[in-house]
């Protein structure tokens, strides 16, 4: 209640002194008084100056943002393990295993299937060889000697390669198929390679450098172009056959 | 003379007694089986074993040794069971250690990396070199075969 008086009076006298602009009803110290008890007014101060980002653009004149992550930004992709299924390898010739260096040879009649459960790539042979590695090691290179074929099974159709010899190097999932000449056949063809050719397993395609010969089969289109420039024979309709009465 | 023809007679006996001994065949042999018997190879100027051929029962007295339940072990430097192979029944050399069967043999290395089946095998434990000659069967696991690549 007496704060509530105070109040009452203390603006009371303020807004007297505003209005009679030397203090109102009261005397002129009195006013000076109470306007030196009032606090100056502060001066609009500046806003402080903002040193510019390196490399940032003042253009808009805008506040530039500090740099931050954003969270939801994709992290750099990090190297991924291809998964493999496992590998049945079979030989009627017999196997030889090197425990010292890990060696395995097989002999005679050699069959690779890949992977055992849905081949994809089924590999014959006279020869197998590779080194089984210790444990935690992983396998580098599997070689197949003599009456080499390897027959691809993909959506595209089956593919055979066949020569001399074939290095599976693990490393890359490349099959590299010598001859004399290696021999590739397809849907659309048989090429025949200079020395070599390479297959990639994981983007399913052969590469064939040097100077290659390749046979198309008719009708096929090779690599995407085929046929000829003649217009195309119309279909003639099939024969009415009148209903017998 | 009754006498006489007695100590005859004795004798005549004793002399058949003696000849039907002397002719008679020896009593059948029993085999003498050892249990688990056991042919080390150790890492030269170590006492690490590298190879072990045992033998559930081995008949150690003949040569070559039959042998029954028996497993071939492989180990590294560091003790650890590198291969295992188990065969029903061998034949074992112990003066050059060596081992073989016409039998079925199961191999594999440690934590599955490498399984075989198949039939006859030769066993050089000096070497550590195996030989099986028919129907190989064998299966890859493909953790060996799969390598970190980067990404497309």
């Amino acid at each position: 209640m007496i704060r509530a008086l105070l109040r009452l009076c203390c603006t009371g006298i303020l807004g007297w002194s505003l209005l009679s602009g030397s203090g109102g009803g009261f005397s002129p110290g009195f006013a000076a008084g109470l306007d030196s008890l009032r606090p100056p007014p502060k001066a609009a101060l500046p806003p402080p100056p903002i040193a510019p980002l390196p490399g940032a653009s003042s253009a808009a004149g805008g506040r530039p943002s500090p740099p931050v992550a954003d969270p939801a930004a994709p992290l750099p992709p990090p190297s991924m393990v291809v998964p493999r299924g496992d590998v049945e390898i079979t030989s009627e010739g017999g196997f030889d295993y090197e425990g010292d260096t890990g060696r395995v040879l097989y002999r005679k009649k050699v069959k690779v299937l890949d992977p055992v459960d849905d081949p994809r790539t089924i590999i014959t042979a006279e020869w197998l060889t590779t080194i089984v590695p210790p444990p935690g090691g992983k396998v580098g290179e599997i070689i197949a000697l003599t009456n080499v074929v390897i027959k691809i099974l993909d959506p595209k159709g089956a593919q055979t390669a066949s020569g001399n010899k074939a290095v599976y190097n693990a490393t890359n999932d490349v099959v590299t198929i010598y001859g004399d000449p290696p021999i590739l056949e397809m849907p659309s063809g048989t090429l025949y390679g200079d020395g070599f050719v390479v297959f990639n397993r994981i983007t399913s395609q052969f590469q064939a450098p040097g100077r290659i010969r390749m046979v198309a089969r008719q009708g096929v289109p090779i690599l995407g172009i085929g046929g000829t420039n003649a217009q195309p024979r119309p279909v003639a309709p099939p024969p009415k056959t009148d209903p017998k009465p | 003379m009754t006498a006489r023809l007695g100590f005859a007679r004795i004798g005549v006996c004793l002399v058949a007694l003696a000849a039907g001994w002397l002719r008679a065949e020896p009593p059948a042999a029993r085999p003498v089986v050892q249990k688990d018997f056991r042919v080390f190879d150790y890492y030269r100027g170590s006492q690490k074993p590298k190879a072990l051929l045992r033998g559930g029962e081995a008949e150690y007295l003949l040569n070559p040794i039959p042998m029954r339940r028996v497993t071939i072990e492989t180990y590294t430097e560091t003790g650890l069971t590198n291969l295992i192979a188990k065969c029903d029944t061998s034949f074992c050399n112990r003066s050059n250690r060596t081992a073989y069967s016409a039998g079925p043999l199961e191999f594999r290395l440690s934590e599955g990396r490498f399984r075989l089946s198949g039939w006859g095998y030769f066993w050089s434990q000096t070497n550590t070199h195996l030989i099986v000659s028919n129907q190989v069967r064998s299966v890859l696991k493909g953790e060996l075969l799969s390598h970190p690549m980067d990404r497309p």
